[in-house]
């Protein structure tokens, strides 16, 4: 059970995926102007992570990964280490993820169409966004090997989860500090962007003091 | 049973030692192999598999999704958001023009919702609906404060905006109604009509839509949305009592009741010693702007005849 708190409290506070990993920078910085918005960004993020780790590795136990399980395996036989598809791992989890993001926006938009029109253009880049493929790769990486099926999956699905949460949490502290920033006397050259980049550097700077958390 | 296999190359394998029966010409790789001993993984086939799977699968998945969640969109919607100006100004009080597009389809907005469209935007979309619009009444931005003079109660050295200053103690200015003179309106005003002259904020009713950015921007809530035709307004909010009006500010309303008394309309009445106006009643005859002791009361009607917005024009000459 440590282990999964761990691996949670890793994967939001120390490895976290904008400012230790600085994936899905692109929202981080065009969604965080107000909070209502960066939450409906984080919660978007937080379901297609989590979706794309459980579907993408179903899809890699099944079908791409050269194990006992794999469905050309169990069907053609043959040696295990023949049905390697591995290398079609980029362009699999890119067609998962890109319909899963086809399904959140389709679902925003009937359900809850405020969010979906506050999301914006930013819902599309989910789809590209490389904080979700780097999720599902880092996924096959850490856990794909692993022995026990079970404990693979859960640990996966608990990483692609805590590195949403992980992405929300940073964006509503950013989302925050730059709501206070309209308010404030910034020089006229650092207004917008600049003032939010250093903003954001400094967040990276502090959330390193995480990386002690490992260490007595 | 596995053959003996030469070079691979994402999945073809050539066999060229075990050529028999018939030879078969695959592409340009030139590869020669056994019908007999072909088998399924040799021919690219579970790369194939897996995309044609799941490319049929998502794909039928999306088609399902699309059909539960579709969402009907009325074509006049767009049709009227083109109408529109796509400032999206909010002077309608909702969101965006998009939203308003949906609240006349909807029904639950006029066609004549779009205030600083005005009257031409207003025929467009009656005609998108089928409805005869309505003549609406252009209106202008008009500033309830003339207080240029008035002295600071303390040296005010924070963020050069009202909204930040007046929450200091309501603004560094003696008068604590009137304006504080930073330009927030200024500041969010989109067509260029609100202009800071010499710390005071200045309507150009030539340019005004009437989007209400400004009566939203003011902390102290001086603007008001009021119809061109209305031409004789107080520039002042102070409810301060005469005396001490009198000391912060020589143009501030004191409450005298003169204007009250004088109205053949009965537009006047002074309430917490501040005249206010109905304008309802109201016909701008300009007998309370002689009146008024302090030039509180001004009468727009030189200006705008200068300016050439009033009398409006229309095409069949009325009004």
């Amino acid at each position: 059970m440590s282990d999964y708190i761990l691996l949670f409290i890793s994967i939001v506070l120390v490895n976290n995926f904008v400012l230790a990993k600085f994936l899905g920078l692109c929202p981080f910085i065009g969604v965080s102007k107000r909070i209502s918005q960066s939450i409906g960004m984080g919660a978007a993020v937080i379901f297609v992570m989590t979706m794309a780790s459980a579907v993408t590795w179903v899809v890699n136990h099944w079908l791409l990964a050269p194990t006992e399980s794999n469905l050309f395996f169990r069907w053609f036989g043959g040696d295990v280490a023949s049905h390697d598809y591995t290398f079609l791992t980029t362009v699999v989890f890119i067609l998962v993820i890109a319909t899963l993001v086809q399904l959140v926006e389709m679902f925003l938009m009937k359900v809850v169409p405020p969010l979906y029109d506050a999301l914006g253009i930013y819902l599309p880049l989910i789809t590209t966004n490389c904080a979700v493929m780097g999720v599902a790769l880092l996924n096959i990486k850490d856990f794909g090997m692993l022995h026990d099926p079970g404990e693979s999956f859960a640990k996966t699905v608990l990483q692609g989860f805590g590195g949403g949460a992980g992405f929300m949490l940073v964006i509503l502290l950013m989302s925050g500090i730059r709501e206070r920033l309209d308010r404030t006397d910034v020089p006229p050259a650092l207004k917008g962007a600049p003032i939010a980049f250093i903003c954001a550097a400094l967040m990276a700077l502090a959330f390193m003091g995480f990386a002690g958390l490992g260490h007595e | 049973m596995i053959p003996p296999r030469g070079d691979t190359i994402f999945g073809f394998t050539s066999y060229e030692s075990r050529v028999t029966s018939h030879e078969l010409r695959v592409t340009s790789y030139e590869l020669r192999v056994t019908s007999h001993e072909l088998r399924v993984t040799d021919f690219m086939f579970p790369p194939l598999l897996i995309l044609g799977f799941l490319g049929l699968l998502f794909g039928l998945g999306l088609y399902v999704a699309s059909r539960v969640f579709r969402v009907h969109i009325d074509a006049r919607i767009s049709r009227i958001e083109h109408a529109l100006p796509g400032s999206n100004c909010g002077a309608c009080g909702l969101g965006g023009c998009g939203a308003l597009a949906k609240a006349i389809v909807h029904g639950s907005a006029e066609v004549t919702a779009c205030i600083p469209g005005g009257q031409s935007v207003a025929d467009l979309i009656a005609d998108v609906m089928g409805v005869e619009a309505a003549q609406t009444d252009k209106e202008v931005a008009v500033l309830h404060c003339n207080g240029r003079d008035v002295e600071d109660r303390y040296i005010y050295e924070g963020v050069r905006t009202c909204f930040a200053a007046n929450l200091l103690q309501g603004g560094p200015k003696l008068c604590t109604y009137g304006c504080i003179g930073f330009g927030d309106c200024a500041d969010v005003c989109p067509f260029d009509a609100l202009h800071m002259v010499d710390g005071f904020p200045v309507v150009d009713e030539a340019k005004c839509t009437a989007c209400g950015k400004c009566v939203k921007a003011c902390p102290k809530g001086l603007f008001d949305l009021i119809p061109l035709g209305k031409l004789v307004h107080v520039r002042c909010v102070s409810r301060d009592k005469g005396a001490v009006t009198r000391k912060a500010c020589a143009v501030g309303c004191i409450g005298c009741k003169k204007c009250e008394k004088v109205c053949p309309f009965d537009a006047v009445r002074i309430e917490n010693n501040i005249a206010i106006f109905d304008y309802e009643k109201c016909t701008s005859c300009g007998k309370c702007v002689k009146e008024c002791p302090t030039g509180t009361i001004i009468n727009y009607r030189p200006m705008r005849k200068k300016l050439g917005i009033w009398p409006v024009k229309t095409v069949n000459g009325e009004r």
